[in-house]
């Protein structure tokens, strides 16, 4: 069993000695005289400026969030998958629940789906918030 | 696949059984769709459908509760169904209905986006209403989640208000935390007993595997404890109670803290029956010599947690933030029953739970008035405030004396059965002196707690006003207070009455 | 030497304590809820690992599918939360997050 693993094992040392041993050979053969300009960051001839650490729009994350939701459910219907087969050995009217079940499910997170579009929680530009939903911030001290 | 016989001749009798659970969804996914659909002002119109899908749910509850389903569980024993599960239900849906009225009342939710609070409202009475009657726990996880992620978003729902956020996110770290926690010890407890029944660990509490057993157990505890704030881990509550918006305080407080003492029973109901059922020696000899150690764990978290709670609330000024240690105290005293672990014990709590509703529903409600004519949370601010609003100050008093437990209100019967079980148990077992002082204790907090209430209420009636906040008294505000005072006053006359059907329902699950 | 259980609940209970180092000892909210999914998924490791090994039924496999169901709604609520709040306060450190009063 642990006989298994070796050839893991050496592909792992390979690849480090591939990467280091690269990295060693260019160190040792280059010539190394730096100057300010060649000590800056590469950006295809530009002058860099600012901190790569920048923002990403707050508008990513929202999409995100929406599709995160979405993507994971999916999970959910793996296993009826699996169970469906022997269901149809079984009794046709169990399937049919079965189904019928799932159906449920994708009713309700097609729903959910109409809610986020129709709340503008998709879209890219936001609309001006409705009064709604907008509420004054309170502070009770 | 030998469980696939029978499934579909079950169906329609397992299905009926969980029937106010269905009109919750079915309200939950109208609700959705009259908030899609509908053009202009829809808030009352919302309200009005949530209420009466509670009320659906409330009728299908009493017809279940008086047609008694033949089988103790249902879909192949995922779910109890006894009176005893009917009767926490009855509770959650009460509270909702009482947080409803509250939420109609408060200024900071009503009537912004009110399509999205009753789902979510909705959404975790209903995980409360499965979590409580889980014999799974798959479906236990799924309940206690599903009621956690939605108190997440109910606690943040001011999002522009930067306490409702910090309490979201507080709320939301250290219970993310704390179920992972739990989740883990299930784990084990799966890997120890091979199956995912919710009670299955006392098969396996033998000498040999006691230890990994009850660390397991520990770290399920650690998700309960949370749900019902006990000391350690109570961070969140003073936090989050602050700063949620009210009925959410009040909704967190009660409903949440009801279920996560349901989910403990359901966890421990073998510690509760072991020595009582006739026909089940196998089961107390194996508990039996563990049954003293639940009962020191208890204790001590009992204890520790009313004594903090007491002694913290003390030096607090905000109300809300005072209610919160506060109903972390009455989770100590609640928490004594468990100490005791007997038939006697879980009818006190059980008719605890019944007063603590109206009790800490009304005192947020309360909290809601005063935010509402003040807009001020702090409570050196309500000097002289009996003025004013004397009906509001008269209701406060009620209900304040009535979380001391005094005489002449409903809290004192509450108080009285908890201790009387303690005491009784004291004078029936070899460890009198450990039921002893846990009484002493709890009568000891009980005079600690008289001083910070009756303290609001000093500001409130004695100390001379400083301005006059000129906001009108309406008069539904006389009558939802009316609504508590009541409550309060019929569960000290005529206690007896829900004390009947607390016997019914305990004899439903401990014979 | 083969790998067996035991390795699996080795591995899940570092798993566990890794987690529960980082929610005690991060102070950044994101950071925090990284440390809960290593708990989740040590408790994820150990489902899998009884039920392949212990041979204790397909139960503790469908609870995984819950478990990271689940764990995907939690975080995407904490991710609105956190935005949320960066949106308002401008920072997601759990400790800037403490202005009501001790």
């Amino acid at each position: 069993m642990l006989y298994d693993f070796a050839n893991i094992v050496v592909f792992l040392v390979l690849t480090g000695v591939l990467v280091f041993g690269t990295l060693l050979v260019g160190r040792l053969v280059r010539t190394q005289k730096p100057t300010p300009e060649k000590n800056t960051i590469y950006e295809c001839g530009e002058p860099p400026f600012g901190s790569s650490w920048v923002r990403y729009n707050i508008r990513f994350y929202n999409i995100a969030l929406v599709f995160l939701i979405f993507d994971v459910e999916v999970v959910c219907l793996f296993p009826v998958i699996l169970v469906l087969q022997h269901f149809k050995l079984i009794s046709r009217t169990l399937m049919l629940v079965a189904v019928g079940e799932v159906a449920f499910f994708v009713v309700v997170l097609v729903i959910a789906l109409i809610y986020a579009w129709h709340k503008g929680a998709l879209d890219w530009l936001r609309a001006p918030e409705s009064p709604y939903s907008v509420e004054e911030s309170h502070n009770p001290e | 696949m030998q469980w696939t016989s029978g499934i579909i001749e079950q169906l329609p009798r397992d299905l009926s059984t969980i029937a106010p659970e269905i009109a919750l969804v079915i309200t939950i996914l109208a609700l959705i769709l009259i908030d899609l659909l509908m053009r202009g002002e829809v808030s009352f119109s919302i309200s009005f459908f949530a209420i009466i899908g509670v009320f659906i749910s409330l009728h299908l509850l009493f017809n279940a509760f008086y047609n008694p389903a033949p089988s103790r569980t249902a879909f192949w024993g995922l779910l109890a169904v006894d009176k005893f599960t009917l009767f926490l239900k009855l509770i959650f849906l009460l509270s909702t209905f009482l947080v409803i009225l509250l939420t109609l009342q408060s200024n900071l939710i009503y009537p912004y986006r009110v399509g999205e609070y009753y789902t979510l409202l909705l959404t975790a009475t209903m995980a409360m209403c499965f979590l409580v009657s889980a014999r799974n726990f798959i479906l236990f996880y799924l309940a206690l989640e599903t009621l956690s992620i939605s108190s997440y978003v109910l606690a943040t729902y001011t999002k522009r208000d930067v306490f409702s956020t910090e309490a979201g996110l507080k709320y939301l770290i250290y219970g993310a935390a704390a179920s992972a926690v739990m989740l883990f010890g299930i784990s084990y407890l799966y890997g120890l007993t091979g199956t995912l029944d919710i009670t299955a660990w006392v098969n396996v509490l033998t000498p040999v595997t006691s230890l990994t057993v009850l660390l397991a157990l520990l770290l399920v505890f650690v998700g309960i404890a949370f749900k019902i704030s006990a000391v350690p881990f109570h961070f969140w509550a003073p936090d989050v109670y602050q700063g949620a918006p009210t009925p959410i305080t009040a909704y967190l407080s009660v409903a949440s803290k009801i279920a996560g003492f349901g989910a403990l029973f359901r966890v421990s109901l073998p510690l509760f029956t072991d020595l009582i059922i006739p026909g089940s020696k196998k089961i107390l000899l194996m508990l039996g010599p563990y049954h003293f150690q639940f009962a020191t764990f208890f204790w001590i978290i009992s204890v520790i947690t009313m004594t903090f709670g007491n002694l913290v609330a003390l030096r607090q000024n905000n109300l809300k933030r005072l209610l919160a240690y506060s109903s972390i105290a009455h989770a100590g005293y609640i928490l004594m029953g468990m100490t005791v672990l007997d038939a006697a014990a879980l009818k006190a709590m059980l008719f605890y739970f019944l007063i603590y509703m109206f009790m800490n529903i009304g005192a947020f409600y309360c909290a809601i008035v005063l935010e509402n004519k003040t807009r001020i949370g702090d409570i050196t601010h309500y000097k002289g405030i009996v003025n004013e609003y004397p009906y509001l100050v008269v209701g406060f008093g009620v209900i304040l004396f009535s979380l001391t437990g005094i005489p002449p209100f409903g809290g004192f019967i509450g108080k009285y059965l908890l201790f009387a079980a303690v005491v009784n148990k004291a004078l029936s077992t070899p460890h009198a002196m450990f039921y002893f002082s846990l009484a002493i204790i709890g009568v000891l907090n009980s005079v600690i707690s008289l001083y910070y209430y009756v303290r609001i209420l000093k500001i409130m009636v004695l100390e001379s006003p400083a301005k006059k906040i000129g906001v009108p008294w309406t008069p539904v505000e006389s009558l939802l207070i009316a609504i508590f005072v009541i409550a309060i006053f019929y569960l000290f006359v005529l206690w007896t009455q829900p004390y009947v059907l607390i016997e019914n329902v305990v004899k439903s699950i401990i014979v | 030497m083969t790998v067996g259980l035991i390795h699996y609940l080795i591995v899940a209970a570092i798993l566990f304590v890794l987690g529960l180092i980082a929610i005690i000892s991060r102070r950044n909210a994101v950071g925090v809820l990284i440390g809960v999914e290593l708990v989740l998924n040590a408790a994820n490791l150990n489902f899998v690992a009884f039920s392949r090994y212990a041979e204790r039924g397909i139960e503790g496999q469908i609870f995984v599918i819950f478990i990271i169901l689940l764990a995907a709604c939690e975080v995407a609520v904490a991710l609105a939360i956190v935005i949320n709040l960066f949106a308002n306060l401008g920072a997601i450190d759990v400790d800037r997050a403490g202005r009501m009063k001790r």
